[in-house]
């Protein structure tokens, strides 16, 4: 066996025992549980069953929906304004809007909740601040912070400066004479976003995407915090009152199986737009 | 279109790339500006195009002071170095992106991406249009990047270093097609690049940079035959500077001050003992080494503590040799009037139209 064989065994062995903590860790705090919450959601009373997901699809099958719909809707509207604030970075560099950006990363996301719980609450902040404009009468109840969009907005808030510093990184990954080619045939800063910049980071943008849906998918502290106690919720909210007030742990974890899939789904999309 | 630019001067902290450039780039010429690194050619170029603005100075289009215009109102386009072709867009799509941006109608639009991929003679390739960058030969690639600048039909073309991702072979090919290509066309051209004999055998008008500044213009054929300049003599064609001086007889005195300059191909070796030929000026040298570089052998030369480099149809073993080189070729930038003078004296007699003998 040749000296650089041996020298590359070696050093293979190296990172063997350098990452094998870390994936210790990973398989006693997410893969273990993974498994036995896998195997918890089939059974009930001591039998393997489907009962749990009938309760699920019973109970919480709007809650699934609605979970989708705020994530999706959260995603759209993070990327629909992440994507240009990122192109007008790059393309226009302004430093304290960009360190401005950043801001929310810093901001834990129970500070973020009760932040806009605040805000958007019916007689919060803005509703103060609108009517002392006169864009709503005196003492008018806004009804933004009650609902989905009210935590659409949050959730979009918090995400954006993950969101923005993603974006930002791969856009400046764009070589310059791209977007100057584009720029002498006349193309405005928005072509420039969209027909070269996006297109041209379309895997980072996808990996971003994953990263905020799945983030969106497993909010709970946001949600929770402005939660009015009735109507649809976010999944993890669900998971949170079936485990730990009802000790449900089969119906819990069939929660938890199913928001599993769902952000498996964005994570297959992904593989797939970067395999292509 | 002419071209004017006047005092040009831009500054990137403390480097002047441009010092002061002021030049005319004729209306249908392809001028070629070459330079070393650094020399300033590249920030010319995007001055021109519209990408850098000057600190100081003016650019003129057609008369029209066009200095502090965007790069889409100067009716140019720019070919880059490495192409800049969109990789997530089909041929077809690339050149037919200023096309749209000009909001031309779709049958128009097909018509004149055809039309630019047939000046680059790229439409006998078989569904070349649907294919992306990545498919494609960096030659190929280098066409797709030329129709998409003509497919607009600039009235000026700016190549920034066009050729320099091509191997050898492929290059001097293209080098050809983009001479007759601004031949057909007639667009006025201004063609960026390092390397001499590309400007050399392209160009109509040859422009040598220097730090930030033009140190030279004219026909190729002027300049590199009449450089006004040490730098121009030593950066154009296998130049070589030996110190020192001419003394009577012809005979190269090693000098410190001195600096006599002459080409490769103009130097003849001639066995030691020789008598030296009339007309020229000699010194005695050792050959070191011989090179076989294809056209030509390249003998190393031994005089001194200089290496002289001398071309040749013939290989030349190592030894004695007496190094000649008509007078008439050699430049003397060493401000030594009395040597000057005795390279002249002994040129008097040939064609002052091969003379190179420049004073600084």
């Amino acid at each position: 066996m040749s000296l650089a064989t041996e020298a590359h065994r070696w050093e293979r062995w190296a990172w063997v025992l350098a990452t094998l903590p870390a994936v210790a860790v990973l398989g006693v705090a997410f893969g273990l549980p993974l498994l036995q919450s896998l195997v918890a959601s089939f059974v009930r009373e001591g039998r393997v069953t489907l009962e749990n997901y009938a309760i699920v699809a019973r109970l919480y099958g709007r809650d699934v929906l609605y979970t989708l719909g705020v994530a999706g809707a959260g995603v759209t509207l993070t990327f629909g304004a992440g994507i240009h604030l990122a192109g007008y970075l790059r393309l226009r560099a302004w430093p304290w809007v960009e360190f401005l950006l950043k801001v929310p990363l810093f901001v834990p996301f129970v500070v973020t909740g009760h932040a806009m719980r605040v805000f958007l609450q019916p007689s919060g902040t803005l509703a103060l601040a609108l009517s002392a404009v006169g864009l709503v009468p005196s003492g008018a109840r806004l009804g933004i912070g009650e609902g989905w969009l009210g935590l659409v907005l949050a959730l979009t808030w918090k995400h954006l400066a993950l969101v923005v510093l993603l974006l930002v990184g791969a856009f400046r990954g764009v070589d310059d004479s791209y977007l100057e080619a584009a720029q002498g045939f006349g193309a405005g800063i928005l072509r420039q976003i969209w027909a070269v910049l996006v297109p041209m980071s379309a895997t980072s943008l996808a990996l971003a995407t994953v990263l905020t849906l799945t983030s969106m998918l497993a909010s709970f502290s946001i949600p929770l915090l402005m939660s009015r106690g009735s109507g649809p919720q976010m999944l993890m909210v669900d998971l949170y009152y079936r485990f730990g007030q009802h000790g449900d742990f089969g119906v819990a974890s069939a929660l938890g199986v199913v928001s599993y899939v769902m952000a498996s789904g964005a994570v297959y999309a992904y593989l797939r737009s970067v395999a292509r | 279109m002419e071209v004017r630019v006047e005092k040009l001067e831009k500054r990137f902290g403390r480097v002047a790339a441009l010092a002061g450039v002021t030049h005319t780039f004729p209306k249908g010429a392809l001028t070629a500006v070459v330079g070393p690194s650094g020399c300033g050619k590249t920030t010319l170029l995007r001055v021109l195009a519209g990408f850098v603005r000057p600190d100081q100075g003016r650019v003129w289009m057609d008369g029209r002071d066009v200095t502090d215009f965007p790069p889409q109102a100067r009716d140019c386009a720019l070919v880059f170095q490495n192409y800049a072709l969109w990789p997530h867009m089909t041929v077809f799509d690339n050149v037919a992106f200023g096309l749209r941006l000009r909001r031309l109608p779709s049958h128009e639009v097909r018509d004149r991406v055809r039309e630019a991929l047939a000046l680059v003679e790229l439409d006998r390739v078989p569904g070349i249009e649907s294919r992306r960058p990545r498919e494609l030969s960096g030659g190929q690639q280098q066409r797709v990047a030329l129709a998409r600048a003509i497919a607009v039909r600039p009235r000026l073309l700016l190549l920034d270093e066009p050729l320099s991702n091509l191997d050898a072979k492929v290059r001097h090919r293209v080098r050809v097609e983009i001479r007759a290509l601004q031949r057909r066309t007639g667009i006025t051209t201004v063609y960026v690049t390092h390397d001499q004999e590309e400007a050399l055998s392209i160009a109509d008008v040859l422009v040598v940079m220097e730090g930030g500044r033009v140190v030279q213009a004219g026909r190729p054929e002027d300049v590199y035959a009449r450089p006004r300049d040490p730098f121009v003599a030593e950066f154009l064609g296998s130049t070589n500077v030996l110190p020192g001086t001419v003394a009577e007889g012809g005979r190269i005195q090693p000098r410190e001050r001195g600096r006599l300059l002459f080409r490769a191909e103009d130097v003849a070796l001639l066995p030691a003992g020789s008598p030296p030929p009339a007309g020229a000026v000699w010194t005695p040298g050792e050959v070191v080494d011989c090179l076989f570089l294809g056209a030509v052998y390249r003998a190393y030369v031994r005089v001194g503590d200089t290496m002289v480099m001398a071309d040749g149809r013939e290989p030349v073993r190592p030894g004695q040799v007496l190094l000649a080189v008509p007078k008439s070729r050699v430049m003397d930038f060493s401000g030594d009037e009395a040597g000057a003078d005795l390279i002249e004296s002994a040129a008097a007699g040939e064609d002052r139209r091969t003379r190179t003998r420049t004073r600084t």
